[in-house]
């Protein structure tokens, strides 16, 4: 059977536009991790909870997702702070058991908060691109997986200007580097793990947003996207936000291209084989520290 | 002082035998299943404290084990007519097995051990979506004659199976207390405190974990060859459940006490009735809310997290209720 | 053996524990039971009327309700299915007991009591056991979905309760020699027999079909359906040339499915998919561009109503096997007059989901009448002896169902020898499916090929 180019470039695109939202899971998971040295186990369930509030803002007040995605991110933002004073702080000092086992935690009652609240039921953001797409040739995009990759891409720009240019940019990537140092130079460590947490959730939210224009969504959504956000860290590399972020697209890739070379059911195995060997061979990832 | 520790012994053995037959005699269904998930539970929460509480290796994996002892008792009933008091404990020595070959993780510290067992457990589930016998649709144990009943292991009801994982439980129970009597528990315990400490003393700390993973992964894998003779079926979804069967025991380990030997089996007696009471009760009667079980585990886990670290069992021993066994 | 302070005290709280645990097992009521508001009329409970008809036991106690389990997908992502099974389950109830209930037992009341399956075979089978034990029904009902059904009757069957499946249409399920189960609609071998007779029908008349390809769900209903398809297309000369199966309780995106389906370049599409899954499909075949000659699905998502108001118009020429059809009200005049009471009622009509459940329910209705004759239900393993009894024996005329059956006799496997299929298409004219199928029965031409996507 001889494979179109048409579908290799189709399988190619599609695995970017899933990389691009990957690449915002994870980057927010690198953020969290990077800074406080905590492994949120329920960066995904973050994400569903930003598409969730999406799907809603839209069926009560028919307002368009993309347009209240800034508010999504506050309303995200705002939780992922409460959750760090209440259930992160307290433990940051405990051992790592605690932590593992309280982000376990939060992860439950977030997913299942969401679909005892919403229902067990799948949801279809309607809005009114949904069905359009681009087509060249064979080859056809649609339009709100184009619109997600770019709004993904701006949002990891965005990220980098606020790292690089803003004075909060720097000092968290000082806390990140070496916490003592930057206690030392009168950063408040407990403001910076706050910004980092909510920060991490709030960008997760926005994946989980472009995510639901063109997937269809479901309170336990979060239980695929969980592994796949991690080895996407892994591979970037821990201590590298923007790998973390490059890290997503290559399993998006990896992932599309081995469905149409493999099997469409062995894809997501390819990823997780991906994860094992780095973590043998080279754990430091492709950036790492 | 051993004429009252006989006594109350024999009558916890003694509840423990006959309730199962009151149940049956009450038909209390919904009892005796209860009851039987106790018991499962019990046996899977003490299997990973083994290497969780003691050795520190805290494992989200252990549904591998339970589902390639699952999978092996039921290929080896099905394909090959071996009875299950036979392919229980060949389900749980293919377990350790296994739990032997995934050591390689322990090059791994800490929460990239952790993270890395959750992914163990997607990747066999995918691994035998894909390849085992009956893939993704599952197999099913056939209606045997009366006859065959005992050779099969097939009764309607919950009843005998609490029986058999009783069994099981008692032995796990003996060999584990055992164990951690001798050196074993002290250098386990050694290792999880400070690895490098331990190696310092002359303890290798990758030959015991590997043996704390051997005991834990066999009785992983049995619970799992008990599980197929109670329920019949398995496919893969069933048994590599990461919520499930993974992350159940750890919280059923945490709520009991996983510094602590009984602190499993009381977390399990404690946590199942309540999970399986939303489950049955509520959720059944409610489908809309579907997800509260679990809302439920999740708030239980965050209490235990952030307050009760040490668990019931911890809690009264601080407490001076009872002195550390 | 000498035990330590501690343990001697671990010993004490595991007593207390289990002691407080037996207590709380022994009073836990069982599961509220939610029977529906139709299937019990409120105000009304039979009056004890002394019994006329035929009673051969002397003095039995007065039955007023006679319990049926029905085991449905009511929550998870099946729900909206499970929710049509449950109307046209529910329609039944009510007709027979404003007809009288069961006149056997003195006017009885027909009740359900529900489980839900969650979509899930564990759960279906826990259902089962607590609908039988602790709901102590006569006969269970169910489940749709072949893998919930796998499971749920095995309990039936290792309890000797009968179990009637008016839905699930994996082979298998009659092929484990048990004695209480009961199917009434046609399997998938028989609809695939079917499929292949169609797909010969177009190449003699239109030709250029050679080559097939199959996507479908992976449990047990869509394992075994293509299986079967393979081997039957096989053997009738055509080359199967892809074969992509999912998982649709967690499927999220077909895209790479639906790439590697359109690289093989089939003919013939054959789609074996639940409702939302068949959404997903149809909608990224249009998003790839993917249209073969003919797509012809097996019922289940593509016929869900659910199904059909999302699609739209992306779902036009698409064929699928049904069971049953609403253009069949012109040839079936009983048909008629339910549906248009149960449209009225529910504002939707009948399909084959909620038709099928219809039939099933009265079905096992009919079996309650028969062995109410020489049963009592306060003999509870007498009386599920009796319902199995008088279902082997059962046989049904066509006149007396909505389905378009020869009849229901089950042979000894348990399976409805008289049930037959159909296949339908959705016409571009009213966005409704038409049967095309046999051409006896057709109500409209074929439209073949399926035109590309951007020709519509």
């Amino acid at each position: 059977m001889v494979i179109e180019l048409g579908s290799i470039i189709g399988a190619f695109v599609s695995g970017l536009v899933i990389g691009s939202i990957y690449a915002l899971v994870s980057l927010g998971l690198a953020i969290i991790w990077g800074v406080m040295n905590v492994i949120n186990f329920a960066q995904a369930d973050f994400m569903a909870l930003g598409a969730f509030i999406g799907f809603l803002l839209l069926e009560s007040l028919g307002i368009d997702p993309l347009i209240s995605l800034i508010l999504i991110f506050g309303i995200v933002f705002s939780i992922g702070v409460l959750t760090q004073r209440v259930a992160i702080e307290p433990i940051l000092k405990a051992p790592v058991l605690s932590q593992i086992t309280t982000t376990f935690a939060i992860l439950l009652i977030i997913r299942y908060g969401l679909e005892v609240f919403m229902g067990p039921y799948t949801r279809v953001v309607e809005v009114p691109y949904r069905d359009l797409f681009i087509r060249f040739g064979s080859i056809s995009v649609s339009v709100p997986q184009l619109i997600s990759l770019a709004v993904s891409l701006i949002v990891a720009f965005l990220l980098y200007l606020f790292m690089s240019r803003t004075f909060l940019g720097a000092a968290l990537k000082a806390t990140a580097q070496d916490m003592l140092a930057a206690q030392l130079h009168g950063i408040d460590i407990k403001y910076m793990y706050r910004l980092a947490f909510g920060l991490g959730v709030g960008i997760s939210a926005i994946g989980g947003v472009l995510l639901s224009l063109f997937y269809p969504i479901y309170p336990e959504m979060g239980a695929f996207f969980c592994m796949i956000a991690f080895i996407s860290v892994v591979l970037g590399g821990f201590g590298s936000i923007f790998g973390a972020y490059l890290g997503g697209i290559i399993i998006g890739l990896v992932e599309t291209i081995s469905a149409l070379f493999i099997s469409p059911s062995l894809k997501t195995l390819a990823a997780f084989v991906v994860f094992i060997l780095i973590l043998l061979f080279r754990p430091k990832g492709m950036f790492g520290r | 002082m051993r004429l009252r520790e006989l006594i109350l012994a024999s009558i916890i053995i003694a509840l423990l035998l006959i309730l199962p037959i009151l149940f049956m005699v009450l038909d209390l269904g919904f009892a005796a299943a209860a009851l039987f998930l106790c018991v499962l539970y019990s046996i899977m929460s003490m299997a990973w404290n083994f290497l969780g509480g003691y050795a520190g290796q805290v494992s989200f994996g252990h549904a591998v084990f339970f589902g390639v002892g699952a999978y092996t008792t039921m290929v080896l009933l099905l394909y090959y007519e071996v009875t299950p008091w036979i392919g229980i404990p060949i389900g749980g020595l293919l377990a350790a097995l296994t739990g032997l070959g995934l050591s390689f993780l322990f090059r791994l510290k800490s929460h990239w051990f952790s993270l890395s067992t959750l992914a163990t457990v997607t990747i066999f589930l995918l691994l035998f979506q894909e390849f085992a016998p009956g893939r993704a649709a599952g197999l099913q144990v056939p209606i045997v004659p009366r006859e065959k009943e005992f050779y099969y292991l097939r009764y309607a009801g919950a009843y005998y199976y609490i029986y058999l994982a009783l069994a099981y439980l008692a032995v796990e129970l003996l060999l584990m207390r055992y164990l951690v009597k001798r050196d074993i528990g002290y250098y386990l315990q050694a290792i999880r405190e400070d690895e490098e400490t331990a190696m310092s003393l002359g303890i290798n700390p990758f030959k015991y974990k590997v043996l704390a993973m051997l005991v834990s992964s066999f009785f992983m894998g049995v619970a799992g060859g008990i599980y197929t003779v109670r329920f019949r079926f398995v496919d893969p979804y069933c048994v590599f459940d990461i919520l499930l069967i993974s992350i159940y025991p750890v919280i059923a380990s945490l709520l009991g006490g996983m510094y602590t030997f009984w602190g499993p089996v009381i977390g399990s007696f404690v946590f199942v009735p309540i999970f399986e009471y939303v489950r049955s009760n509520i959720v059944t009667a409610f489908p809309r809310y579907y997800g509260l079980h679990f809302l439920v585990a999740g708030i239980i886990l965050f209490f235990i997290s952030l307050r009760v670290p040490r668990g019931i069992v911890g809690w009264l021993e601080s407490k001076g209720y009872i002195r550390r066994g | 053996m000498a035990l330590s302070r501690g343990a001697l005290y671990g010993i004490i709280i595991v007593v207390v524990i289990l002691a407080i645990a037996a207590a709380y097992f022994l009073t836990l009521p069982p599961a509220p039971a939610p029977t529906t508001p139709v299937a019990t009329p409120t105000a009304t409970t039979p009056t004890v009327t002394t019994p006329t008809v035929t009673t051969p036991t002397a003095t039995t106690p007065v039955v007023k309700e006679v319990k049926i389990g029905v085991i449905l997908p009511l929550s998870g992502r099946l729900a909206e299915t499970g929710a049509d099974l449950k109307r046209g389950v529910e329609f039944a109830v009510e007709k027979i007991n404003a007809a009288g209930g069961i006149k056997n037992l003195g006017g009885a009341k027909l009740v359900v009591v529900w489980g839900d399956s969650a979509g899930d075979p564990a759960t279906g089978a826990a259902e089962a056991e607590r609908l039988i034990k602790e709901e102590k029904v006569v006969a269970l009902m169910g489940a749709y979905q072949s893998a919930v059904t796998k499971t749920a009757s095995e309990v039936a069957e290792s309890y000797n309760v009968p179990f009637l499946n008016p839905d699930s249409t994996s082979p298998a399920l009659t092929e484990r020699g048990y004695k209480w189960f009961f199917r009434t609609t046609a399997h998938d071998r028989l609809f695939a027999t079917q499929h292949v007779e169609f797909i010969n029908y177009l190449n003699k008349t239109y030709g250029g079909l050679k080559t097939v390809a199959i996507i479908n769900e992976d449990t047990e209903w869509g394992a075994s359906t293509a299986k079967v398809w393979k081997e039957l297309f096989s053997a009738a000369g055509y080359k199967i040339v892809a074969e992509v199966s999912y998982h649709a309780a967690t499927v999220t995106s077909l895209d790479s499915e639906v790439e590697k389906l359109k690289a093989a370049n089939p003919d013939v599409l054959l789609i074996a998919a639940y409702t939302n899954d068949g959404i997903l499909l149809v909608r990224t075949m249009k998003a790839k561009n993917f249209a073969p000659k003919v797509a012809l699905a097996q019922d289940a998502g593509f016929i869900d109503p659910a199904y059909v108001k999302q699609i739209g118009k992306d779902g036009y020429y698409f064929f699928s096997r049904e069971v049953f059809n609403w253009d069949l009200l012109e040839k079936i005049p009983e048909l008629k007059k339910v549906n248009d009471e149960y449209s009225a009622k529910y504002g939707v009509s009948l399909n084959g989901n909620s038709a099928r459940d219809y039939t099933g329910t009265w079905v096992l209705y009919w079996a309650i009448e028969e062995a109410a004759k020489v049963a009592s239900p306060t003999d509870l393993e007498a009386f599920r002896k009796a319902i199995r009894d008088a279902l082997a024996k059962m046989e049904v005329s066509p006149d007396k169902i909505i389905m378009p059956w020869a009849g229901i006799k089950f042979d000894e496997k348990g399976q409805n020898v008289l049930a037959r299929g159909i296949i339908v298409q959705m016409s571009p004219d009213d966005g409704k499916y038409h049967t095309v199928y046999p051409i006896e029965v057709a109500t409209k031409p074929i439209i073949f090929p399926f035109p590309s996507w951007e020709k519509r």
